[in-house]
């Protein structure tokens, strides 16, 4: 795609605000959390998509449908 | 506030490299929703994988460096790498991962990879 | 439930936009900062569309307040008194960070070179993967010696592609993107992108 193409411009903004919103940002959680450094941050991006489990069967059923 | 298509600053080159894996290589999938759990599993077991590979690379690079590697051993080594790669990146495309989302952040020891 | 977006320092009043949910945007005084929420009967998906709606909502703050310091997306709590309960204990450590991030923004570079990824014997397969590492880490010293005098701080990532972040004063995003420019006309070969300004997400640090 040419590199000028206002639609790859969006794409690629896009891409740099979610990743910033998703991955980075201060975080401040009320839950007990485990005090080390990497077991809190995978506790809080399982959180995150188990709070989107509702969505796996839909997946699920996509995947068989193929 | 300005508008977010305008926050490219600056672009050279073809920016296709900085789009979206996903609908780039899933074209069926373009309204996947990104983050179901098997993805995010994925995400988390992909990303330790790719931090060993990298583990592991940097240290048989080091030692081909200090020559304590026999012939033998650097074809079959680089070999076993070459083929880890391509592996990661089939599975990378599967679940519609990029680079970047192999990532942990944490936190004051900075990002894992 | 409260869902938060950023903690701001002089707020000149809210932006004329919904949050993530479609509700109605607030700011919540704290000791010496704000805390800018919305109220919503259920926790946001975690898809893209509320993660840009959450994005959207805190780079327009940018735009009426002298400091914000965005929340990751994810960030809610129960009610008021949770909410309350989790932040008290960091408002000092809150109040620092706006402090050092007043007036600044976030700038980010991606620099993306192509990697011929044909079989080759394992050998050359090693020799090519140092001397990519080498290469990216050449690449990533003529940026910074280039932008250095605009960069109060730096976030880096010298895998494949290259992403740096780079805290900025917003007077300065102007000639650091000129400098950007200047690299990227010495490496015709390399992709390039800088981005901004964003809201300071790489520099907001963590809460112990």
């Amino acid at each position: 795609m040419e590199s000028h193409h206002p639609a790859l411009r969006s794409e690629v903004t896009l891409v740099e605000l979610v990743d910033r919103v998703l991955n980075k940002g201060v975080v401040v959680t009320g839950d007990i959390t485990l005090s080390v450094a990497d077991v809190d941050l995978v506790y809080v991006g399982l959180r995150l998509l188990l709070a989107s489990a509702g969505t796996l069967d839909r997946f699920a059923n996509e995947a068989v449908a193929a | 506030m300005t508008e977010l298509a305008d926050r490219i600053l600056s672009s050279h080159g073809d920016l296709s490299a900085f789009g979206d894996a996903r609908r780039q290589r899933l074209p069926g999938r373009v309204n996947a929703d990104p983050e179901t759990v098997e993805r995010g599993l994925a995400q988390l077991v992909l990303t330790l994988i790719e931090l060993l590979r990298q583990l592991m690379e940097r240290q048989a690079l080091r030692r081909m460096d200090e020559g304590s590697l026999s012939d033998d051993e650097i074809e079959r080594l680089g070999q076993t790498f070459m083929k880890l790669a391509a592996r990661m990146d089939e599975l990378k495309e599967h679940f519609g991962l990029r680079d970047e989302d192999l990532n942990l952040d944490l936190g004051p020891l900075g990002s894992l990879l | 439930m409260i869902h938060l977006y950023a903690f701001v320092d002089g707020l000149d009043g809210l932006p004329a936009l919904t949050g993530a949910g479609g509700e109605p945007l607030a700011a919540r005084p704290l000791p010496g900062l704000t805390a800018v929420v919305g109220e919503l009967d259920s926790a946001l998906p975690a898809t893209s569309e509320a993660a840009i709606a959450h994005g959207t909502v805190v780079e327009s703050l940018c735009d009426h307040a002298a400091a914000v310091l965005p929340v990751r997306f994810g960030g809610s709590f129960a009610d008021t008194a949770a909410f309350h309960a989790a932040v008290q204990p960091h408002v000092a450590a809150l109040r620092d960070r706006l402090t050092r991030l007043h007036g600044c923004v976030e700038v980010g570079v991606r620099i993306a070179v192509a990697e011929r990824a044909e079989p080759v014997p394992g050998a050359a397969y090693l020799r090519r993967r140092a001397a990519e590492t080498a290469a990216r880490a050449a690449l990533a010293d003529e940026l910074h010696a280039g932008v250095r005098p605009y960069v109060l701080d730096r976030r880096v990532d010298e895998g494949a592609p290259f992403r740096g972040a780079y805290l900025v004063r917003r007077a300065d995003v102007e000639a650091f993107a000129r400098q950007v420019d200047r690299f990227a006309r010495q490496h015709p070969d390399a992709a390039v992108v800088c981005t901004g300004p964003w809201a300071p997400y790489s520099f907001a640090g963590r809460l112990s």
